[in-house]
């Protein structure tokens, strides 16, 4: 490819990623828009999906064309790390597309609204089987922190290992704070599959 | 060069909605009906636009030019589809028949677990944010 040839390029930044997942308006624009250093900016990916769903028979070998909207942010790290955000649909239906998203990403931030814990069963399911690093972020709503965390951990029913947290996606730290806990447990991952690796 | 396909202008749909683009085409006519490229462009793949292509601007489709003037410097392909108001598919596209042309080159992102001391260097940019 000419990009390592090409002298007009510049050394190239090192782009890494994190997933946003979570339910339909449990806060991940809010979370990525919050700590994002550019302008809130939404992608759309228009995908064909062979549909299962269709209750008509006469329609289950139609393909669905399905726009999905992606909100996205980017932080420099460092002068050369940038940090992509993805802000990505949680609903099964969508499972599609976070194939490409997964892909090389450090791992997931998963958002919960407790009003409705349900909604983040997908996303969760989807980075176990991956054996991907997640946390799970509680938003507490109108600011209620009414749920203790345990309680949470109880209902969606997640490893003992799997950081959970409050986070205010409004706020700017509560949203550093479940970065810093994603990519401690990335780190601790890598550490202990190298240490397993170098027996 | 991009491919000089005939664009079919289309009456945008209803249901677009207020904010749509203002697009009068659909947006794989701008790709030709192709929806792949042979290199493979990731999400947050950074591209760039090669120095000579940017000062010929005046060769290249509207799409095209306006694609190499958005990556003087590097950018990310999602931000890129965002920011020519375009799905991703055909921005990738799009990117795809301006690498074989030698206008734009593509920074390939490594997989965050085969960079060594990577993640210490991230999980150091987070704390510091």
């Amino acid at each position: 490819m000419s990009a390592i040839s090409d002298p007009t390029a510049s050394p190239g930044k090192i782009p890494v990623k994190i997933v946003v997942a979570g339910g339909f308006g449990v806060g991940k624009s809010t979370f990525v828009n919050t700590i994002s250093e550019i302008e809130p900016l939404r992608s759309e990916a228009m995908m064909t999906s062979a549909s299962a769903q269709f209750d008509d028979l006469s329609q289950v070998s139609t393909k669905e064309t399905t726009t999905v909207a992606m909100d996205f942010g980017r932080i420099s790290l460092t002068p050369e790390i940038i940090l992509y955000l993805f802000g990505t649909p949680g609903q099964e239906r969508f499972h599609f597309m976070w194939n490409e998203l997964a892909r090389g990403a450090i791992g997931a931030v998963i958002l919960a609204d407790t009003r409705r814990l349900g909604d983040c069963f997908a996303a969760i399911d989807y980075f176990e089987a991956r054996k991907m690093p997640f946390i799970v972020a509680v938003n507490p709503f109108d600011g209620q922190r009414t749920h203790e965390i345990d309680a949470v951990r109880e209902a969606v029913q997640v490893d003992n290992a799997v950081p959970m947290l409050f986070c205010d996606a409004r706020e700017r730290s509560d949203v550093k704070n479940g970065l810093i806990a994603l990519v401690e447990l990335a780190l601790r991952r890598e550490r202990t599959q190298a240490a397993h690796a170098g027996h | 060069m991009v491919d000089d396909t005939d664009i079919r202008v289309d009456q945008v749909d209803a249901d677009d909605g207020p904010e749509d683009t203002g697009r009068l085409i659909r947006p794989y006519a701008i790709t030709g009906g192709r929806t792949g490229g042979d290199v493979e462009i990731g999400l947050e793949s950074q591209i760039q636009a090669n120095t000579r292509a940017s000062q010929h601007l005046g060769a290249y489709r509207w799409e095209a030019a306006k694609l190499i003037e958005l990556v003087q410097t590097p950018m990310a392909l999602i931000e890129l589809a965002a920011r020519l108001e375009l799905p991703v598919g055909v921005a990738r596209v799009l990117v795809a028949d301006l690498i074989k042309d030698g206008a734009v080159v593509l920074h390939t992102p490594v997989a965050a677990q085969t960079y060594g001391g990577l993640l210490e260097r991230v999980l150091d940019g987070v704390r510091n944010l």
